[in-house]
């Protein structure tokens, strides 16, 4: 269960979040939309701490994670696995070497990571390569293989970072397939920050929007893309400011 | 307000961050900027330190590490070393013909290398070439988000880029000092016997009775504290460096000019410091 309460982030003089509170459940699947800068990103930093807020608190399964050292949050992280708007692949590591990362601390044999390594790779339609260089990916792939290395050691909740962002739509329709998948399959919490509409629609089955630093609209993904509201018909439906 | 021991690591603008609390009447200045930043690298000393104490450190790196400061670095260092034993030489012949003291001419250059010019300029030509490549390698991570992503991953950032890098300078900058230093008594050597015509015999003899253990425990001392600044230094800029590539460019050059002033500025007070431990010793 993760809740924010009451959260304010500011960078400077400019005020990002400005009094969000919201509840996720374990095993729900939340999409959280919003414009460009608006916030979305930063909130999902503050979910897994790598963010620390100036006002307001952050629970993970009831621990308070905002007054942690870093140290203490290294324990806290181990139930999230994050997918990167750009991958975060390490570039000076192999496919495998990447995907194999979180698994080093728990003391596998070189077979058994080697096995779930390639599961992953196989769970994320990636099977064979584990040689690869980073550099020899695509776009899509990276992106895969930045989710085959968040979901490698099972964690309860997974994030994403724009999933489908810079991707074409036939690979952005594989990505939020795999997404749905891994969420069926794995039974995990799924947290998506995006601001692709037919994304959000198809892997959350609860939207947040956030809208001048709040949350603007927090209901199923049908009631909102049915709302009247001028604010969230805007946004659903893509219309620039005249 | 709060002590600096108060303050965990935080997370700020997506990098380790370590905050300084400055006094007041400095905040926003260009001194209380400066006052923060030596904090910041003495929270990073700290937790660097500590990883150390719980063995957290990723040893197959730590090997890498070695391999790239030390072994990349001989060609730069043996170039240094042996031509500045070799100009040294011949400087001080120049001097030192003048009151026909030829025969200690080595002596002195066997001394001002142990003591000086080995770890100091080794050091500032390590400081160039590891230093940059550490800030620029952990400043492109942190643009990247890969650091971000370690971070994610249950590791902290200190115990696997900080630690090996802090460790395989420490260790390396002694051997390669040793190097400079020895190819730089050696040149200085053959340049006085066989271009200045000093007698081999006195000139060797002379060098071995002026330049003791003492001299070569400061050589020593030296290069494993700059190793220290040189990891310090580069590393902190690389983990706090800004945006883009101007932030990846401006921490490289901050890396290298910081940590070869911070070298120079040591390297006064750990003389005095140095002399006056072999005072007491002797």
């Amino acid at each position: 269960m993760i809740e924010v309460r009451e959260l304010t982030k500011r960078f400077g003089t400019q005020t990002i979040l400005d009094g969000v509170s919201f509840r996720i459940e374990a095993g729900e699947s939340v999409a959280i939309i919003g414009r460009s800068g608006g916030g979305k990103s930063v909130l999902l930093k503050h979910i897994i701490g790598l963010l620390q807020p100036d006002a307001g608190d952050v629970f993970v399964d009831g621990e308070n994670i905002t007054r942690m050292t870093e140290r203490q949050l290294l324990r806290v992280r181990e139930k999230f696995g994050m997918v990167f708007q750009g991958a975060a692949l390490f570039d000076s590591m192999t496919v495998a070497e990447n995907v194999a990362f979180p698994l080093r601390k728990r003391r596998y044999s070189a077979a058994e990571t080697e096995r779930r390594v390639g599961a992953a790779l196989e769970l994320v339609d990636l099977p064979g390569t584990q040689k690869k260089n980073p550099a020899e990916l695509s776009g899509g792939m990276r992106k895969r293989v930045g989710l085959a290395r968040a979901i490698v050691y099972e964690p309860q909740i997974l994030l994403y970072d724009e999933p489908t962002t810079g991707l074409d739509p036939i690979v952005s329709d594989s990505i939020d397939k795999l997404i749905i998948r891994v969420r069926d399959q794995l039974a995990v919490t799924s947290i998506v920050v995006t601001h692709d509409m037919r994304s959000a629609r198809r892997v959350g089955n609860h939207v947040i929007m956030l809208h001048d630093k709040k949350i603007y609209a927090n209901c199923t993904p049908e009631k909102l893309f049915a709302s009247a509201d001028p604010v969230v018909r805007q946004f659903v439906d893509g219309v620039a400011d005249e | 307000m709060k002590s600096l021991a108060a303050f965990p690591v935080l997370a700020m603008g997506g990098a380790i961050c370590y905050p300084g609390a400055t006094m007041n009447f400095l905040a926003g200045t260009w001194a209380g900027e400066w006052v923060a930043g030596l904090g910041r690298v003495a929270m990073l000393s700290r937790d660097a330190f500590l990883s150390l104490l719980t063995f957290k450190v990723a040893w197959r790196d730590l090997l890498y590490q070695i391999y790239f400061i030390g072994i990349k670095s001989q060609s730069v260092v043996l170039v240094t070393g042996g031509f500045t034993g070799m100009v040294l030489t011949a400087q001080t012949f120049f001097q030192f013909h003048k009151v026909k003291m030829d025969t200690a001419t080595l002596a002195v250059v066997g001394v001002s290398m142990c003591d000086e010019l080995g770890p100091v300029l080794t050091a500032l030509m390590v400081a160039g070439r590891v230093g940059a490549a550490l800030a620029a390698e952990l400043g492109t991570m942190r643009v990247t988000e890969q650091i971000d992503a370690l971070r994610t991953l249950a590791t902290h950032p200190v115990d696997y880029l900080v630690v090996p890098r802090l460790l395989a300078t420490t260790i390396a900058l002694p051997l390669l000092t040793v190097e400079s230093i020895a190819l730089g008594i050696v040149a200085g050597y053959w340049v006085g016997s066989s271009l200045l015509g000093i007698d081999p015999a006195y000139l060797w003899a002379n060098m071995l009775k002026y330049t003791t253990n003492i001299d070569i425990f400061f050589g020593l001392t030296k290069a494993f504290v700059y190793g220290g600044i040189i990891a310090l230094v580069g590393c902190y800029k690389g983990l706090t460096c800004g945006l883009g590539a101007e932030g990846v460019g401006r921490a490289t050059t901050e890396a290298v000019v910081y940590s070869s002033i911070a070298v120079l500025i040591t390297n006064f007070f750990l003389t005095l410091v140095l002399q006056r431990i072999a005072v007491m010793m002797l």
